[in-house]
């Protein structure tokens, strides 16, 4: 079993249990922060696999503004690329190209996550 | 004549000093070889290390589902496994083999993984209609790791813990007062908790299938490490006074505008492929200084002080957005800085 897999699994893991609200955004923003600071998993995790992509986004998902409203499309994507890599990719590239963050912004701004 | 059964005996004393002298000739040890013990919890876990002199060669605590906090030397620092050498040993969460490439616990039928606390794959022993517990047939212990073990990775093994927890209840008059063997036979067949399966256990279900490659540009995630020049000044280690604040001020502006970041010790650099930053280079980097060090720094590049609430994340000119973020939930304190004009973000951890 190697890294990449072992990581999906977590990063699953980690949104189904955010999905649910058995954890916070900051608690998967911690998890995440900490498993992409282990040098074990940044050298072993497929540079180019969903799990990693999802994974940096979540390592800074206060600035990218992410909330729970993308798990769904985060989960699709990790689920998809299995199938379709470059299909899954664009999907993933075009939901992020219409989100409006302008907006996303004024309604975190009174959040203590996101706004600090 | 003496009798037969004093005979017998000094028979007997005079055999084990045959043995016992010569076995005891060969406890000398080697010079440069030396004996390892291994000290574990009531669950098995290792929690110490020491050797044939007594001398304490490394501790460490686990968390409930087995995540190690990592070990800690006699002189209290905490190091890496490799640092400690062949006092490592390969048993690991309630005393199973660990991988230590993936940090996976082996548990015979199934692997086990500490951090999420779930198996890999799915219950071997399959369902029982009778016992909801069963349902998820990925989860570990009945979701309750103090009270169960799996020595097998097929079935819950009520332990100690629950032998512990009703001496408690006898002492303390709670509960009926005793323990109740049968308890633990019957637990023997228990098996797994039903309040997460849907998604994850969709996705091992799937199995591990090669995971997708991606055409497209993609994150480098890593893969710059090191060639991205960034400067390497410790701006906020140790910075305490307001007169070395005001210097650092100007400085850390100029640094940042310059697009040379903050921190030192860059890891993780990457473009980012999408969302609001998309293709920014971000970086993290460590220094130290704790919580004081993040806070002068803040407040050399914001001229505010952080409040821990929603108005710790400032726009200041030159493009940047600074942000702090207090130790707590999210470990260390971090300070971060957006900078729209270079399209770089940097996170600043500050260790102790």
């Amino acid at each position: 079993m190697i890294m990449s897999e072992i990581i999906e699994q977590r990063v699953v893991w980690l949104l189904d249990g955010w999905k649910r609200g058995l954890i916070s955004a900051e608690d998967v923003h911690h998890h995440a922060e900490k498993w992409t600071a282990d040098e074990r998993i940044a050298s072993e995790l497929n540079e180019n696999s969903a799990a990693a992509e999802i994974l940096s986004q979540l390592d800074i998902l206060n600035q990218q503004l992410i909330t729970s409203e993308d798990i769904p499309e985060m989960l699709e994507f990790i689920g998809e690329s299995k199938k379709n890599a470059s299909e899954a990719r664009n999907r993933w590239e075009k939901y992020w190209s219409q989100i409006d963050f302008s907006k996303r912004q004024q309604t975190l701004a009174e959040d203590v996550f996101y706004a600090c | 004549m003496l009798p037969m059964r004093i005979v017998t005996c000094l028979i007997s004393l005079l055999l084990m000093l045959i043995i016992a002298l010569p076995a005891q000739a060969d406890m000398k040890l080697e010079p440069g070889t030396s004996i390892i013990f291994y000290h574990h919890d009531l669950l098995g876990n290792p929690v110490m290390a020491s050797d044939h002199k007594g001398r304490v060669l490394w501790y460490e605590n686990t968390q409930p589902y087995g995540e190690s906090t990592g070990k800690v030397s006699s002189s209290g620092i905490r190091h890496s496994d490799n640092l400690f050498g062949e006092a490592v040993t390969e048993l690991g969460y309630t005393g199973h083999a660990v991988d230590r490439n993936t940090n996976l616990v082996y548990m015979k039928a199934r692997h086990y993984d500490p951090v999420i606390g779930r198996f890999y794959s799915n219950d071997p022993v399959g369902v029982s209609v009778s016992d909801p517990m069963l349902f998820n047939r990925y989860a570990y212990a009945n979701n309750n790791p103090y009270r169960y073990t799996d020595p097998t990775g097929e079935n819950v093994s009520e332990g100690v813990g629950s032998f512990l927890s009703e001496l408690w209840e006898g002492a303390t008059g709670r509960g009926d007062g005793q323990y109740n063997g049968g308890s633990v036979k019957e637990n023997f067949s228990n098996g797994y908790d039903g309040d997460w399966g849907d998604v994850a256990g969709a996705a091992a279900e799937d199995g591990f299938n090669a995971i997708g490659l991606f055409s497209g540009a993609g994150l480098v995630y890593a893969a710059g490490r090191g060639a991205l020049k960034y400067g390497a000044y410790r701006a906020a280690a140790g910075v305490a006074n307001k007169g070395l604040v005001d210097t650092l001020s100007a400085r850390a502006r100029k640094l940042i505008q310059n697009g040379e970041l903050v921190g030192s010790n860059p890891t993780a650099i990457r473009t980012i492929g999408t969302g609001r930053l998309r293709e920014f280079t971000a970086q993290n980097t460590s220094t130290t200084g704790g919580t004081d060090s993040a806070q002068a720094l803040f407040r050399a590049l914001t001229g505010k002080s952080p409040t821990g609430g929603p108005r710790d994340r400032f726009e200041i000119d030159g493009g940047l957005e600074v942000s702090f973020r207090p130790a707590g939930n999210s470990g260390h304190p971090k300070i971060e800085i957006v900078n729209q004009s270079m399209k770089t973000f940097e996170k600043i951890t500050f260790l102790p």
